[in-house]
């Protein structure tokens, strides 16, 4: 993003603190990763959504579309122009705009604050859980 | 070949389906949307067809369209409940959303219709309250003719005064034959009063006239209509009709209409039967007419033959 576009995304962007827009919907917050690395148009989010759940979030497109419509009004989003060499007229491709890159951050920093939290009560660690053996003891 | 055509009929359809749901999306998302959301479905369905044939393309299309409903169903009740307090601001016709401490329950484009179905709905249930529907109190009833069964003794019926005078014809003519058809068992007798009776009245008529009227001097005519320039016949003797039996159990009644001629000297010369009725009513009527007797009819001093009509009702009572 270059930075006339983001001094014109700080322009028309309201003040809004991004921390009243945490914790996002699983589903805009899918959304927003998979456009953090570039734009990208409705079925190639689609698409990256399932790649980063390993298949588990099967997307339809009403839900998607539901989803980047609030992320729209919130203005999270914004459509971006067709990159070059893509002549498809129908595909509208889409970025995250500087709001939504805050909300992003913010909502990975509520993740992170609790995967520390799960992490100093040992919830990560082996402690705590039984061994293998002791469970197939137990059970 | 044929599967594959069969196949791209069914995407077609679904296609069609899914652009048809997509009315169900409030305005604004449609318009913003649609196109997207009809260009992924119809890839995703050309690769489900594609992977698993046409059930598959079935169970995506189904999943698609239900993800369509709950959208249309959230997004408005997103709005309504004025949790998404955002309007759409129409007016310059810019594409911006903006937030509006009003909620906008409805796009105006989609308050439109919706204004134009509840005004439908509430006429048609105003409708329906004037409608009256048949209730338990006001159905229609159909009276049973009045019966009453009393079981008991015969008991012969009294004779009507207007024919005392002719009740040693009645007596020898026995002219109410009631048999009882099982003595032993009483029959009920379908009426509160039994009375059978034969009701026996006269009437001459008056519609016709034979010969010229015309004419003042009016030649003798040996045979002429009761009318009523001619003095009615005046009836001496009068036999009250049987009324058979046949037709009393049958409960037959009817009227029959005679035409008598009386002869010269009053008595009745011939009967003929105008109007019948069946079971020996008419026959009846006729035998009793013969008997009759008048009183001579006469014009300008000379006795004439007089035709007569007679009606003879026959009424149960």
């Amino acid at each position: 993003m270059s930075t006339k576009k983001l001094i014109e995304a700080a322009d028309v962007e309201p003040e809004i603190d991004p921390e009243s827009l945490v914790p996002l919907p699983r589903l805009a917050f899918q959304v927003l990763l998979a456009l953090a690395k570039s734009d990208r148009h409705g079925y190639a989010i689609a698409k990256e959504v399932e790649r980063n759940t390993d298949g588990r979030t099967k997307l339809s497109t009403g839900s998607l579309y539901l989803s980047m419509e609030k992320l729209h009004a919130q203005a999270l989003i914004e459509e971006s122009d067709r990159p070059a060499g893509n002549d498809d007229a129908r595909r509208r491709y889409f970025r995250i705009t500087l709001l939504g890159r805050r909300v992003a951050r913010a909502e990975t920093e509520r993740l992170i604050h609790l995967v520390n939290l799960a992490r100093e009560r040992d919830l990560l660690s082996d402690a705590g859980f039984p061994a293998s053996g002791e469970a197939e003891a137990q059970g | 070949m044929r599967d594959q055509t069969l196949l791209t009929s069914l995407e077609r359809f679904l296609n069609r389906l899914y652009e048809v749901s997509l009315c169900a999306l409030p305005a604004p998302i449609r318009r913003r949307w649609a196109a997207d959301m009809r260009a992924m479905f119809a890839r995703r369905l050309r690769e489900a067809a594609d992977a698993g044939g046409a059930p598959a393309a079935v169970a995506l299309g189904s999943r698609e369209l239900g993800s369509i409903v709950f959208a249309a169903f959230q997004s408005r009740v997103g709005q309504a409940t004025g949790r998404d307090h955002r309007a759409y601001d129409a007016q310059d016709g810019s594409d911006v959303w903006r937030t509006d401490p009003v909620p906008a329950y409805f796009h105006p484009e989609d308050r439109r219709p919706l204004k134009l179905a509840t005004m439908g709905a509430l006429a048609f249930h105003f409708g329906l309250f004037l409608v009256v529907f048949p209730g338990p109190g006001d159905t229609a009833v159909i009276e049973e003719p009045i019966v009453q069964i009393i079981q008991g003794p015969y008991v012969p019926p009294p004779l009507p005064k207007e024919i005392e005078p002719l009740e040693r014809v009645v007596k020898t003519a026995n002219p109410w034959p009631i048999p009882d058809p099982t003595p032993r068992d009483p029959e009920p007798i379908f009426a509160r009063e039994v009375v059978y009776t034969s009701r026996v009245s006269e009437a001459v008529s008056t519609e016709f006239e034979v010969g010229p009227p015309a004419e003042p001097p009016a030649p003798p005519r040996d045979r002429v209509r009761a009318e009523l320039d001619v003095e009615r016949p005046r009836l001496l003797e009068k036999i009250l009709p049987v009324y058979p039996e046949l037709a009393v159990r049958a409960r037959l009644e009817c009227v029959v209409v005679l035409e008598a001629i009386v002869g010269r000297t009053g008595d009745v010369v011939d009967v003929t039967v105008l109007r019948g009725c069946a079971l020996g009513l008419d026959e009846s009527a006729r035998t009793a007419v013969r008997q009759w007797k008048y009183a001579p009819t006469t014009i300008n001093g000379r006795p004439v033959e007089v035709i007569a009509t007679i009606t003879v009702n026959f009424e149960l009572r």
